[in-house]
């Protein structure tokens, strides 16, 4: 099927003008007659609870956290983009819509990404409103800097805390919201399935994860902002309760699954010192504007990087790419360093790192300078692996840290399911096939703050909906498959831990559907995947029972969840003959880059579930360009 | 290396709680301490017995998820770090660890190490906030802030709402966590029109919870992940105070 | 209006201030007593001559004492019902000293101590030779009341080691860059006046 991405007419710059004012409204005395349900209250859904509750919705905004402020967008570091043009270096909103187009390697959709950028520079003002605290220059105005390989300084950080900060303005708009009364509050709620009711998504069921009750909710519209699914490596950036199942329960209710192989690996995370390792720590990107990357020249030198004189290095990014160098963009780089360590040159236990020296940066600006900029990430890394990165250079090696793909979603963020709408890193709108550094927040808070607001009200006022409670026979349906599937987990009682088996299919992800991808490898892994699902439905042990604090079950549930997902990951890796982005078919390559193919693929895949280990049907959004040339990502 | 742990266990905040042994498998010292306990759960698992329950999430000292008493000492033996990043080589091998949850009325024991901090969105939700609404704003750099104050508001901004200085405090007072919110929001000038207000409806939110008062001890500094400064809690002293001074009377806006 | 922590912490702050500024003037009549009997004698006669305005005075000492006894009562009993079970394992970072440990039982024998003290001196016999003075030599002729005079002041000296500084933060006037130096002088200041008030007795108990 061909999907149609309801992309408005007109010229790109009024085409969310004119669609706003097109949008049906509701009546503002009407709005408080409609719930709105919101699962995650990361970046996308604390936004966007708060400004649904202050046009009057009924809010009930569900987090799987103790707090909603724990969600993960927290932990991003870098910054937000924005095409503010304070610096008078030449940003707009074009050069922003540009850079993201080309930066997704152009498999995004050209108005969602344009309208991104439009609403980028009102994002930075709700911030600073709330009181979010930017950095400043002296004479009081915001900072900026260059970020992520963009040659403009348009991103907005605060230390190295802006995703912390920016999600705190959030949650206290949201927390305003909540001491209205306009948004009731769930917190360690997880959702555990949507319900449908007509075609029309109309509540969830979740889960009390202190007391393991079963609840349902109604409501008018549901909104997933429930992040993404880096996890499915086990090791990733992400944290540790990150996890698919709200947008796979979603799917596996219709739900179309828009390019799950579209992964970013992040160039610059302290490598993995051991089998014990939870998750990997992302150094800020910041990093690279200082330091230099390389690797010995000889293969399988053990001398200390010391002893390696400067003929001896190969500063591999300057010399690939001399015009960005050290910044060049997150997929490139990633590729890179995986390159040179699969011939032999990594550096570091086992082999998988390469060296991020500040050698000559303290040369040149000093130590003190050096400490002012990034002394909390040296300390960071001192503190993980006990090394000065000071005296030694810092060893990195990439990452999973952001999917690009997700639940398909139309201009309006609603997904092909009635009344099921998808914010920030859970759709797959905005970032096309690779995401620029600084532009994960800027989506989030477009879609919640400036996007959904407008949508939702045209979707509500646009269409019938029958009155319905939680008495409807679909809400008992919903709940009877989340407590069936539970109580097979616990009945299974065998040897193996929760864990054990998403370590065991993280690895196997990574291997075969990380960084570089072959066609042998994929069916090897879509071979592989249904063996360990079969042997976690025997053999996986979940100690206690549905019914209390249980966490074991938690995990459990998500790594079920990811047995599944990982199979249409795969299967979405094989099918895209090309290489575009974070997804790198080794057999697509021209001189060690990515080559496209956009004759044949230049489109979103959205999957439809078919029922487990059935292929899922696959759906064509085909892809327009008609403001940016499609042109060879090149960054030479 | 091996450690013995004594893990606080207890169900639900009416439950009897008592200290269970445990030994820790067999880890390296670049195991951080959660991944340490990831093990031991693990291992409980595969034998069926119960886990330890305990809460954790970004893992790198952000979120404020984790967070337990480890030796009597809030989020371990480092310093300006959460439970999250402590590693084993700071503890030494055969060391004997007591495991408790954060203590206070206001924070109920969930399960094991989980306590419930709810409390402090409570406090946030009674006015740690400006109250704009989406697409009130005016231009970013329309209200200038002296970089002074940005640094400032920055530093006390950076908490993580962990709890540990709740934990730390001989009288589980949550005074550090409200100032570095007042003193966040009360040093910039977006928060001026609420100033008073929000001091206000804070700290009588605070009591409500059922936290302690502060003795000035400086325990809940020393113990903070993110180093937030007790001088905050002087500015927060003296922002309630002012504000009670100046709540009475109608206030006479300047000029016309 | 509802009384929050912080105000009874403030109010705790004031009055214990003004009774550090009251032991202060009193440390240094004290030392009148060095200097003899007449002188002083004299002072406290000349003090007894201010009559009613003394007893203002007075009664405004015993008020602000009320006042912070009652705070710091509340206080504490806010501070236990906030932490009833404490921890198996108790350990410190090294911020809390024995004087922020001890507050209130500190306080409370303190306490105890001004009621036998003002009974022992003010509304004591001063007719038994010398007046007041005579009735304080004599009095600390006495190896238990000078025992108990220097335990009572290594209890203030511990009170005032914290509460100095401790109230000015818990007015919050002071600027943070003063804190730590503030610390070091609440610390010198509040045991320099209990050693002033515990060497008198001392002194006359060896030397007088």
């Amino acid at each position: 099927m061909i999907l149609d991405g309801k992309v408005p007419a007109g010229p790109i710059e009024k085409k969310w003008e004119e669609h706003r004012f097109n949008l049906k409204l509701v009546n503002p005395a009407n709005k408080r007659k409609h719930t709105v349900i919101v699962v995650g209250t990361g970046l996308a859904g604390a936004s966007a609870s708060a400004s649904l509750a202050e046009l009057g919705y009924n809010v009930l905004t569900f987090c799987f956290h103790d707090s909603p402020r724990r969600a993960h967008s927290i932990a991003a570091q870098g910054g937000i983009n924005a095409a503010k043009n304070y610096q008078n270096d030449g940003d707009s909103v074009h050069r922003l819509f540009y850079d993201t187009v080309k930066g997704g390697d152009f498999r995004a959709r050209e108005a969602n990404v344009h309208r991104l950028a439009e609403v980028s520079v009102n994002i930075i003002d709700q911030c600073v409103a709330q009181g979010v605290p930017f950095a400043r220059e002296y004479g009081g105005v915001l900072a900026n800097r260059s970020f992520g390989g963009a040659q403009v300084s348009r991103t907005f950080y605060a230390r190295g805390q802006t995703g912390q900060q920016l999600l705190i303005g959030a949650y206290q708009a949201l927390s305003r919201a909540v001491s209205s009364g306009k948004v009731k509050l769930h917190t360690k709620h997880e959702m555990l399935d949507l319900v449908i009711i007509n075609g029309q998504a109309r509540g969830i069921i979740t889960r009390d994860l202190d007391t393991g009750k079963i609840e349902r909710f109604a409501a008018d519209a549901v909104c997933l902002a429930t992040g993404g699914y880096s996890t499915v490596f086990f090791l990733s950036t992400n944290a540790k309760n990150c996890n698919v199942t709200a947008t796979y329960r979603a799917y596996k209710r219709g739900a179309y699954f828009a390019n799950p192989c579209y992964t970013q690996i992040h160039p610059t995370c302290i490598p993995q010192s051991g089998d014990h390792q939870s998750k990997l720590t992302l150094m800020s990107e910041s990093l690279r504007n200082d330091g230099r990357v390389w690797v010995p020249n000889k293969v399988g030198d053990k001398r200390g990087p010391h002893e390696i004189p400067d003929n001896e290095r190969d500063y591999y990014l300057e010399r690939k790419y001399p015009s960005f160098g050290n910044l060049a963009p997150r997929d490139i780089s990633s590729r890179a360093a995986k390159e040179l360590c699969d011939a032999g040159k990594g550096v570091g236990p086992g082999g998988f790192g390469v060296y991020l020296d500040f050698r000559d940066a303290i040369k040149r600006d000093g130590r003190s300078t050096i400490e002012a900029k990034y002394g909390n990430l040296f300390s960071i890394y001192h503190e993980i692996t006990g090394e000065d990165a000071y005296q030694v250079p810092m060893r990195i090696y990439p990452a999973p840290h952001y999917t690009m793909g997700g639940l398909w979603v139309d201009y309006n963020l609603m997904s092909n399911i009635p009344g099921l709408f998808v914010l920030g890193e859970a759709n797959f709108s905005d970032h096309g096939a690779n995401r620029l550094g600084a532009s994960a927040l800027m989506q989030g808070l477009a879609d919640g703050y400036f996007i959904i607001p407008y949508t939702i009200g045209g979707y509500i006022a646009g269409t019938k909906r029958e009155t319905v409670d939680t008495q409807h026979a679909a809400f008992a349906d919903a709940e009877k498959s989340v407590t069936g599937q539970m109580e097979k987990l616990i009945a299974v009682r065998g040897k193996r831990s929760v864990d054990d088996f998403h370590r065991q299919l993280g690895k196997l992800m990574w291997n075969k559907c990380g960084m570089g991808r072959t066609a042998t490898g994929l069916q090897e892994l879509l071979k592989e995947i249904p063996k360990i699902r079969d042997e976690f439905w025997t053999n996986v042990n979940v100690t206690g029972s549905a019914g209390t604090f249980n966490q074991t079950l938690e995990r459990a549930g998500r790594v079920a969840d990811y047995l599944e997902f990982a199979e249409m990951m795969a299967l979405d890796a094989l099918e895209r003959n090309e290489s575009c982005g974070g997804h790198f078919r080794e057999e697509f390559q021209e001189e060690g880059e990515a080559k496209r193919d956009d004759e044949k693929f230049r489109h979103v895949t959205a999957w439809e579930y078919k029922g487990v280990g059935e292929k899922p049907a696959q759906h064509i959004e085909p892809l327009e360009f008609e403001n940016v040339k499609l042109a060879v990502r090149s960054y030479k | 290396m091996k450690v013995t742990l004594k893990v606080w266990k207890q169900n639900g905040k009416n439950g009897q709680g008592e200290l269970k042994s445990y030994e820790s498998p067999d880890v390296s010292p670049d195991c951080s301490f959660l991944e340490m306990l990831d093990l031991v759960n693990n291992d409980l698992e595969s034998k069926n017995q119960e886990p330890i329950g305990f809460d954790s999430d970004c893992r790198e000292g952000i979120c404020g998820t984790c967070g337990m008493v480890i030796n009597g000492v809030a989020h371990g033996p480092g310093h300006g770090t959460a439970t999250c990043q402590l590693y084993m080589r700071q503890f030494k091998d055969g060391d004997v660890l007591t495991l408790e949850p954060w203590r206070a009325t206001a924070f109920p024991v969930i399960k094991d190490l989980v306590v419930d901090r709810s409390a402090f969105d409570r406090i946030i939700q009674a006015g740690g906030y400006i109250s704009v609404g989406t697409g009130a704003a005016p231009d970013g750099n329309a209200i200038p802030v002296p970089k002074e104050n940005a640094d400032l508001a920055m530093d006390a901004a950076a908490c993580i709402g962990c709890g540990a200085c709740v934990a730390s405090c001989k009288n589980a007072s949550a005074m550090l966590f409200v100032s570095a919110k007042v003193s966040h929001l009360a040093l910039l000038p977006q928060g001026e029109p609420e100033r008073e207000r929000r001091v206000i409806a804070m700290v009588e939110q605070m009591d409500k919870e059922g936290f302690g008062a502060c003795t000035n001890e400086g325990e809940c500094e020393a113990a903070c992940p993110k180093q937030i400064s007790i001088s905050n809690i002087a500015r927060l002293n003296r922002e309630y105070w002012r504000a009670k001074l100046l709540e009475q009377p109608v206030r006479v806006e300047k000029g016309g | 209006m509802r009384v929050t922590s912080i105000l009874l912490k403030v109010l705790m702050a004031i009055t214990g201030l003004a009774w550090f500024g009251f032991s202060i003037t009193h440390l240094t009549a004290n030392f009148l007593i060095l200097k003899g009997a007449d002188a002083f004698n004299g002072y406290a006669e000349g003090l007894a001559k201010f009559g009613p305005l003394l007893w203002v005075a007075e009664a405004g000492l015993v008020l602000l004492l009320l006042a912070h006894v009652g705070s710091a009562f509340r206080v504490t009993r806010m501070n236990k019902v906030a932490r009833p079970q404490g921890y198996v394992v108790s350990q410190t970072r090294g911020e809390a000293t024995l004087g922020s440990r001890t507050m209130a039982i500190g306080g409370v024998i303190l306490l105890a101590f001004l009621i036998i003290h003002v009974k022992m001196f003010k509304f004591g016999d001063w007719s038994g030779g010398n007046g007041l003075h005579g009735l304080v030599v004599r009095s600390f002729k006495n190896p238990l009341i000078v025992g108990g005079y220097v335990l009572a002041m290594i209890a203030f000296g511990l009170h005032l080691s914290h509460g100095v500084a401790s109230a000015f933060q818990t007015l919050g006037i002071l600027k943070p860059s003063w804190r730590p130096r503030l610390k070091e002088i609440g610390f010198f200041i509040g045991w320099a006046i209990a050693f002033g008030f515990a060497a008198l007795p001392i002194a006359t108990f060896f030397f007088v």
